[in-house]
């Protein structure tokens, strides 16, 4: 029996000190940058400085004759080889170890060198010739997507066992476009007649990157018996183990992935990135470690999140929506990644979160030259809500109707069937959207602007799917202590998961939070989880743990009452202790009991949680499935800038992000998310972009790629939380990682759009691109 | 960044003489802000680097009365923007130098680093200029060679200045600004708030637009170097502070530059920026009065 959802909670609910809070302060946390073996080497790798060329020729030799190299490898490693896969990738096989014929982007791999120590590594590289022959570059998604574009990869492989998601890829043949998603539904065109009010327009959002703090760091090591460790800084050890399985053709159990604490993810970490080169170098060691950090410029070569152009056409009859047909053009670099399923759940909430008849998507995966795409915080959402929300204010104006007016007259609620034909649950949307409006003042005007400038108030919402089937597990071991032990891959990369997920342990098991500890995942030792992102942790191993904690509960309950000589329902376990119902004095310290039942020093009570979701595969031609998601996110933001009328200059006066987080476990560690999430939103909103000239990358560094400060937070920031139980998260819990990025840029230009009258389209929203669009207004008046 | 090797003299002296010897592939470095760009992204791989941070010369800021104020080339922004005497004697100097980049920047930069460097988009170069400062060089060789030049002719070109080979920037001299002169500083960041400036105003006026009136607009990071803007007295005098006289002033300001292109916004807008600010900061000096 679990405990009630919401009745007698004594540490889900509250805010206990994060348990890695005081390492992290004091600078002590194990990060994956910090960690060492010894003896290891150090990695380098040589990198195309084309966007798209055929290799020639590729001569390590002098490298190799270099004082204190121990290893290079380039495509003659990998081509021809009997025990070794040359293309890994987790959608399509399209990235190789190393590159073979071609070079697709200005940072694709071309070679890589183990040495005594870096700079040594770094000399080789020097000494590594390469031959290049030109080819035309595509850097434009839309152009790229064309079937006379410059074509990036010559035939598309799909992987032996697929992703259930991603089964169906919708290829078309010889053109840069791996994966195509449809979504049909109800009759568009038919809709469009219908239609009172036709509005159609285009929307931007640029290649950009995560900016984890720590960089992707990995040590790679081989033993005499042919098994491979790797310490890596990684959100998702599974997935990295099962594609190294592949590459080197060896059962999972000879890969060993040990995972620090990351110096932040957000998607970044997702995926195989270093592991193939690093591990494939590793080989050639004699048994030695090898060690490869990026630099920050090699971060902005591994994964960005894609580009897109989103065009969306909007029906509206008798001030409703009625018919919606989007066109989305994402732009995802020189290699597939995960983009296919960004392309995918980005294609099917890109209709929005509201009651629409006729859906109509085309989401189009287009390979460019440039970096990688994949995941990002958010997961496409961004952009399609960059291209809806926008247009609903320009819907809302055309019409005379409130904007808030027309969401909450829009939006689905409980019940609703949504755009993939999927029934909804959980998706407070309309509580998120007062909320929202309260926080922000909605209907009050803002104070009067000084001269030359205006203000303004705007709010968007989003909504985004978690990933789907999906699996967790975990272990909870009841020491001879009394002390309890959670066994779970889950990463700790900031987010808190270490904390929340034994504050669920404790409350479930009815233990102190103090007593319980978690273990470092390891493949090896901690059970299977899917991933660390989606938000998904919180929701899935929230609900292994839980059931671990139960299991253990139930056990011990079960044989404390033989020791006791009672029935099992008799007994409670509470802070640690198993007590007799109504006699108190009767019962046992959890130490006692585990002592007293294996009557030698120790022992074990093991407690197993596994939990597995349904759904996520929806039709290849109409995007439509009975489940969708095993949740929904719902987030809200609201805005109120200042615009400077003559320097084109936006300052965000208030920022308010509203999430339905179903019950908040944490609740600060809840507010850290939503607000964490919106920062990072406003750098997507006004200053980041990886600019690109003829394929050359231009600011791949922190100088020239700006990123938010506490200078550039609002003024006044504030979250909120309102909680709308899920009937299967944790204590009602939910995700809540990504709720508030997607609304940030629309809820801001929305305001800029109430305070001036110029509608942007393009992020970033730079102050020339507003004094531009102000000017362009002036002169058509 | 490649390997290299580091010299660090321990005097003034001792780094020229090495300087004379090593030649002109070995880069010097103060605070390395900018240096170390350029080694990180090998844009430069020296073999060696002559590091100035050993030398205990060069660090001083000094009121001299009747003189002005000296400033070490080693002085650090963050130095400057707490300094007492800056403060008193030329607070707009301290103004642009608080703007700098951020807390990290402003405690490794050195002002000296700064102005060789020949950066346009910089905060000290325009204010320097219409403070009508002047820089010691010394060298080559030793420190008994020198000579004094107006920063204004410092300034050559694009990352282009007048230190000639050999030569070290030794101190920055700020005359007694003239009773009565009211200046300020505005920056635009297109930016985040710890960006290189886009636009620099500095704006100096004196007296109360009568005839022996001046008024000074020096802007910086739009053109290759400073850019004095002239004929604003012309303008000036004779009229009263309004609305329409401060957009004039604007307007003539932006019609005497000619922006580079650089990487953050185009020549356009930086035309409208000059006009914008050189029309605030005018306006700002008058009213604050």
């Amino acid at each position: 029996m679990a405990k009630t959802e919401t009745n007698g909670l004594s540490i889900v609910g509250t805010t206990p000190v994060r348990l890695d809070g005081v390492e992290k302060v004091r600078g002590l946390s194990p990060y994956s940058i910090n960690t060492k073996v010894q003896g290891m080497l150090h990695a380098k790798v040589l990198r195309s400085r084309l966007p798209h060329a055929k290799l020639l020729r590729v001569d390590a030799s002098r490298a190799e004759k270099l004082p204190g190299v121990a290893a290079v490898v380039t495509r003659d490693d990998v081509i021809g080889r009997k025990d070794l896969d040359p293309y890994y990738g987790v959608a399509l096989l399209d990235q190789s170890i190393v590159a073979i014929d071609k070079v697709r982007f200005v940072g694709d791999i071309v070679a890589g060198v183990a040495a005594a120590d870096a700079e040594i590594a770094e000399e080789a590289l020097d000494l590594i010739d390469v031959e290049y022959e030109a080819l035309p570059a595509a850097m434009d998604a839309r152009e790229a997507a064309a079937l006379d574009a410059p074509l990036i990869h010559e035939a598309f492989r799909m992987p032996k066992r697929s992703y259930g998601d991603l089964a169906a890829m919708n290829s078309i043949p010889d053109s840069n476009v791996p994966y195509h998603f449809k979504l049909r539904r109800g009759d568009v065109d038919q809709g469009f007649q219908e239609s009172d009010e036709i509005f159609e327009d285009d929307y931007f959002c640029p290649t950009t990157q995560h900016m984890a703090m720590e960089p992707h760091v990995c040590i790679a090591q081989w033993d005499h018996n042919g098994k491979l460790t790797l310490w890596d800084g990684t959100q998702n050890p599974f997935t990295v183990r099962s594609v190294m399985a592949n590459l080197f053709h060896i059962p999972v159990t000879k890969i060993r992935i040990i995972v620090p604490h990351l110096g932040s993810g957000y998607g970044s970490k997702t995926y195989p990135k270093l592991e193939p080169i690093l591990a494939l170098l590793a080989r050639k060691t004699d048994g030695r470690a090898v060690r490869l950090e990026l630099t920050r410029e090699e971060v902005f070569y591994t994964v960005t999140k894609n580009g897109a152009w989103v065009n969306i056409r909007t029906g509206v009859k008798n001030g409703v929506l009625h018919a919606r047909k989007v066109n989305i053009h994402w732009d995802i670099g020189a290699y597939c990644d995960i983009s296919p399923r960004v392309v995918k759940n980005g294609g099917y909430v890109s209709a929005g979160p509201y009651k629409i008849p006729h859906i109509y998507v085309d989401s189009y995966c287009v390979y460019t030259n440039k970096p990688p795409g994949g995941a990002f915080r958010g997961f496409g959402v961004p952009k399609v809500a960059w291209a809806f929300e926008s247009q609903m204010d320009d819907i809302a104006q055309a019409l005379g109707v409130d904007p808030l007016e027309i969401r909450m007259k829009n939006v689905v609620g409980e019940g609703t069937i949504f755009a993939t034909g999927s029934r909804l649950h959980s998706v407070g949307f309309k509580p998120v959207l007062a909320k929202t409006a309260e926080a922000i003042g909605w209907g009050k005007p803002s104070e009067p602007a000084p001269p030359g400038k205006a203000r303004g108030k705007g709010l968007a919402c989003i909504i985004k799917s978690t990933l789907t089937p999906s699996t967790s597990s975990a272990f909870v071991k009841v020491n001879e202590d009394g002390t309890v032990s959670l066994l779970s891959s889950t990463i700790e990369m900031g987010q808190g998961a270490d904390t929340l997920l034994s504050q669920i342990l404790a409350e479930e098991m009815g233990i102190p939070l103090a007593t319980v500890s978690r273990a470092q995942p390891d493949t090896d030792v901690t059970p299977y989880d899917l991933t660390t992102s989606s938000s998904r942790s919180t929701f899935h191993m929230g609900r292994a743990v839980r059931l671990a904690a139960i299991d253990a509960r139930n056990q011990i309950l079960d044989l404390a009452a033989e020791m006791l000589e009672v029935s099992p329902e008799d007994l409670t376990l509470s802070e640690g202790r198993i007590s007799v119902r109504g006699n108190l004095d009767r019962g046992l310290a959890l130490e006692e009991f585990v002592q007293g039942y294996f009557k030698t020093k120790g022992g074990n009570i093991l407690g197993r949680g596994v939990i597995k979701t349904e759904g996520g595969k929806l039709d290849a031609e109409t995007g439509q499935a009975e489940i969708t998601t095993a949740f929904w996110f719902v987030g809200a933001c609201g805005a109120e800038v200042e615009v400077d009328t003559e320097t084109g200059d936006v300052r965000v006066l208030d920022f308010v992000s509203v999430v339905d987080c179903g019950k908040a476990i944490h609740p600060e560690l809840c507010l850290g998310q939503i607000s964490g999430a919106a920062a990072q939103g406003i750098g997507q909103t006004f200053y980041e972009e990886l600019r690109f000239d003829n394929g050359q990358p231009t600011n791949p560094n922190l100088l020239d790629y700006s990123l938010p400060s506490f200078m550039e937070t609002p003024d006044r920031f504030t979250s909120h939380y309102i909680e709308n139980p899920h009937q299967e998260g944790p204590f009602g819990a939910k995700g809540v990682g990504e709720s508030s990025i997607g609304a940030t840029a629309p809820a801001i230009a929305n305001a800029i759009f109430h305070a001036v009258g110029v509608r942007p389209k393009v992020l970033p929203m730079t102050s020339e691109s507003i004094l531009a669009l102000i000017h362009e207004q002036q002169e058509q008046e | 960044m490649s390997r290299f090797e580091i010299l660090e003299p321990e005097s003034l002296d001792e780094a020229l003489s090495l300087m004379g010897r090593e030649g002109e592939d070995v880069p010097v470095m103060a605070g390395g802000v900018a240096l170390m760009i350029l080694l990180k992204q090998r844009v430069i791989r020296p073999k060696r680097v002559i590091t100035l941070r050993k030398i205990r010369e060069m660090r001083e800021i000094r009121d001299e009365p009747g003189v002005g104020v000296k400033i070490g080339s080693l002085v650090t922004h963050r130095a400057i923007e707490a300094s007492s005497v800056v403060r008193n004697r030329c607070p707009v100097f301290a103004e642009a130098e608080h703007l700098v980049g951020n807390v990290r920047i402003r405690n490794m930069g050195t002002i000296g680093g700064e102005i060789c460097h020949g950066d346009p988009h910089s905060d000290a170069a325009p204010v320097l200029v219409g403070l009508g400062a002047s820089v010691r060089l010394v060298g080559p060789g030793s420190s008994g060679q020198s000579r004094t030049i107006p920063i204004s002719e410092f300034f050559l070109d694009y990352m282009e200045t007048d230190v000639k080979r050999g030569e070290l920037l030794a101190e920055l001299m700020i005359p007694e600004p003239p009773k009565g002169v009211r200046a300020t500083y505005l920056k635009h960041e297109t930016s985040t708030s710890t960006d290189w400036p886009a636009l620099g105003v500095a704006a100096f006026v004196q007296g109360n637009g009568g005839d022996d009136s001046d008024v000074r607009v020096v802007i910086g990071s739009v053109e290759a170097k400073p850019k004095e803007i002239v004929g604003l007295n012309e303008l000036a005098r004779g009229r009263a502070p309004g609305e329409t006289f401060f957009r004039e002033l604007g307007k003539h300001a932006a019609s005497q530059v000619d922006p580079l292109d650089d990487t953050r916004v185009s020549p356009w807008y930086k035309k409208q920026l000059t006009e914008v600010y050189t029309r605030r900061a005018l306006k700002s000096i008058w009213t604050a009065q």
